[in-house]
């Protein structure tokens, strides 16, 4: 029987462990006693909370089986296949909810002195903390995107500014492009800039720049672009702006001139300058410019960028249609010669159209015994205010605007319908067509004047084509190929308008002709002029001796005749032996 | 719910009954009892109470027992509770367990009558018709807890 004493301690440990009990209750932790394997033997009010269920159904439960699960769907606690713990000890924390977030920290640990060992188990709800630690980690995802977006807001920024900076420069050569030189301009003029010093816009066109692009691809054309670019600063003075418009077109802007004629030491400094010799491939090339210039002098509040531009183009073209190699200052005249020249134009456009160029045509005789061998073609262009108009008011026009080819397709088609057929009786007669050099580098050309010798039913070798030096000597690699194409079908290629170029006779040896015309110029001084006769002998001379014919062209008189004669020259043409004279359009013979 | 009897009204009926005193020891049960459980005088008489729970259960009926001891507020007493009875032969009983809990002279006495039940659903397993027997949230445990006596 137990004693009053055992009473007592026993009423005072029920007491001890009923207040226990409650204060277990009243912890916000979950707790949690149970036996070794695993089922409940006891647990506070929280974790029944945490359950969902009441005591009576929680007791001798495995406690895996009454907790949630996590939001992957695992057990909470590491049981084995049996249901004991993985681990005797341990601690792990688990989400058991996202929205709003629930996560829990378990710790579990045996009571060892038992055997087997019951297990406590803790479980304490940190999600206020883990929300914390979310909301200061999101927080700090925040403020980095926020640094982030800032420094990518800087870029932007400063990409912008490159930008703004790539807008006014050309990609190729670094120079300010179109909207930096109007900007560059616009500034000027509103600077009031030329009202106590002149200042110049140069309008630079790179001559033959197609062929270096076509002949040596794009990357050689951008090389020679950048050399240019290098050329043309070196060339000009500091504070001056270098521009490229595009494709092959400068524009530089020269201030603070002493007078305006000083924009044409400029042009010809610069003309030095871009001039030098060029290699490439193996190729040595002499890049010449035709530059235009406008002028701004005294004050000119009605003028605008673009108007400098447009003066300093047209001046470019009229100095490009004029051969010049120096500098060309716009007046108003020009703008009078740019009308004609679009009036030109159209008229060209509409003859090529309609296939009614004129074809006019010169003998060009043996100047010994006065035979005609052949002709020269030469073409008119029809229905400007009556006169037709002679080659030297529109080629350049037409090779600016490309029309050549056709014009010279439908020239050459005519020369050679022209020709009587061959009777096989006496000397057929020849044919001469004028080639411009932009013909000679078009893709195909010699195949194109093969295949219209045999449409016309022509020997290529009664067509003669005259190329002028200038046109074989800037390129000599490409027009070499082409010449040689032609010379080996048997057309022979004249060199036209001999000794106004600027090759020496020396280099006569090494041209790809098979004769030459000595330019009228030379045969209007005869019978007086003693030297340019001599030079005329020296020609005729060195041509004999390289197998190369000569024909002296603009006689006009039987003193010249002679003269040639006693020079040594064997062939000649004039208004001596026959003025041009039209063709009908169809075949006709020329005699 | 109704009118609550007193221990001497169950120990009168005809249901198992067992009386238990302050410290949770067995001081009297009914021949009805012996004859459903199985249970002798000499087994159960001065013996804890909880030797007719199962194990799982004891613990937790040690820790409610002894909080009535300390605060006298008790979520089991005065209504019917399904809960596992232990018969002697160690067989496992489903029972509807009706507690009172007076306080005498002597201290306090528990009083309950232990009604077999059909075999269903076990304790534990959840939804059962156990609702209006559970014990409510936070209170006190069943198969004696703070107001199991016998």
């Amino acid at each position: 029987m137990p004693t009053d004493l055992d009473s007592t301690l026993v009423l005072q440990l029920r007491r001890t462990l009923g207040r226990m009990e409650a204060a277990m209750g009243a912890i916000h932790d979950s707790l949690a006693i149970t036996d070794a394997s695993g089922r409940l033997q006891w647990c506070n009010e929280p974790f029944l909370q945490l359950c969902g269920r009441n005591r009576i159904h929680c007791l001798g439960v495995p406690i895996a089986d009454l907790l949630p699960r996590s939001i992957q769907g695992g057990s909470l606690v590491p049981l084995a296949q049996d249901g004991r713990l993985v681990e005797p000890s341990g601690s792990r924390i688990v989400e058991i909810r996202q929205n709003p977030l629930q996560v829990l920290q378990i710790q579990w640990d045996p009571i060892p002195q038992e055997r087997p060992p019951a297990v406590v188990f803790c479980l304490r709800d940190i999600s206020t903390l883990i929300s914390y630690q979310e909301l200061w980690a999101r927080n700090e995802s925040i403020q980095q995107r926020s640094r982030k977006i800032e420094l990518l807001n800087a870029r932007l920024r400063r990409s912008q500014k490159e930008l703004a900076q790539k807008m006014r420069e050309c990609p190729v050569t670094g120079l300010p492009n179109r909207r930096g030189l109007m900007e560059h301009l616009e500034q000027a003029l509103a600077r009031g800039e030329g009202s106590h010093f002149p200042f110049a816009v140069l309008f630079c066109d790179l001559n033959h720049f197609k062929e270096v692009n076509d002949r040596h691809g794009h990357d050689a054309g951008d090389a020679l672009l950048i050399e240019i670019s290098r050329r043309l600063r070196d060339a000009t003075r500091q504070g001056d702006l270098v521009a490229r418009l595009g494709g092959d077109e400068f524009v530089v802007v020269s201030h603070r001139l002493q007078q305006g004629n000083q924009a044409l030491d400029i042009a010809e400094r610069m003309q030095q300058a871009v001039g030098r010799s060029w290699t490439i491939a193996g190729e040595v090339l002499q890049p010449t410019m035709s530059i235009g210039i406008a002028l701004v002098e005294g004050e000119i509040r009605s003028l605008t960028a673009q108007d400098l531009i447009r003066q300093a183009d047209q001046a470019m073209y009229a100095a490009k249609a004029a051969g010049r190699l120096t500098g060309l200052i716009y007046d108003d005249s020009l703008a009078r010669l740019q009308e004609e020249g679009n009036r030109i134009l159209q008229t060209l456009r509409r003859a090529i159209v309609r296939r009614s160029l004129q074809l006019h045509v010169q003998p060009i005789v043996e100047l010994r015994s006065g035979t005609i061998l052949g002709h020269e073609a030469l073409v008119r262009l029809p229905g400007l205010q009556g006169e037709p108009l002679l080659p030297d008011r529109f080629i350049s026009y037409a090779e600016r605007s490309r029309l050549i080819g056709q014009l010279g397709h439908q020239v050459l088609h005519q020369a050679l319908r022209s020709l009587p057929p061959d009777d096989g009786a006496s000397r057929p007669l020849s044919i001469a067509v004028n080639v411009s050099p932009l013909e000679l580098t078009e893709d195909g050309y010699a195949e194109r004047v093969l295949a219209a010798c045999a449409n016309a039913g022509v020997d290529p070798g009664r067509l003669q084509l005259e190329i002028t030096e200038t046109a074989i000597i800037s390129q000599p690699a490409a027009t070499g190929v082409v010449l040689q194409r032609l010379r080996q079908a048997g057309v022979r290629i004249h060199l036209d308008d001999f000794g106004t170029g600027y090759s020496s006779l020396s280099l006569l040896s090494e041209l790809p002709v098979d004769g030459i015309k000595i330019d009228r110029s030379f045969t209007a001084a005869l019978p007086q002029d003693r030297n340019r006769a001599a030079v005329i002998q020296a020609i005729t001379q060195l041509c004999q001796q390289l197998g190369l014919s000569v024909i002296a062209e603009g006689i006009e008189n039987e003193a010249q005749q002679r003269q040639l004669l006693e020079l040594q020259c064997e062939f000649g043409q004039g208004y001596l032996f026959g003025r041009p004279v039209p063709l009908d359009g169809g075949r006709r013979d020329p005699r | 719910m109704g009118d609550i009897p007193s221990i001497e009204a169950l120990k009168a009926g005809e249901a198992p009954f067992v009386l238990a005193d302050h410290q949770g020891n067995v001081v009297a049960f009914n021949p009805a009892f012996e004859r459903v459980y199985g249970w002798r005088p000499e087994d159960l008489i001065g013996q804890p109470i909880t030797l007719i729970l199962p194990e799982s259960f004891r613990m937790s009926h040690q820790l409610g027992f002894s909080r009535y001891q300390s605060t006298e507020q008790s979520h089991v007493l005065g209504h019917p509770l399904r809960l596992i009875t232990l018969c002697r032969d160690g067989r496992e009983v489903l029972s509807e367990h009706f507690i009172l809990a007076e306080k005498g002279e002597a201290g306090w006495r528990f009083g309950a009558t232990l009604t077999p039940l059909p075999p269903e659903a076990p304790p534990g397993s959840g939804g059962s018709s156990e609702g209006a027997m559970a014990a409510p949230s936070g209170g006190t445990l069943p198969g004696g807890a703070e107001g199991h006596a016998h």
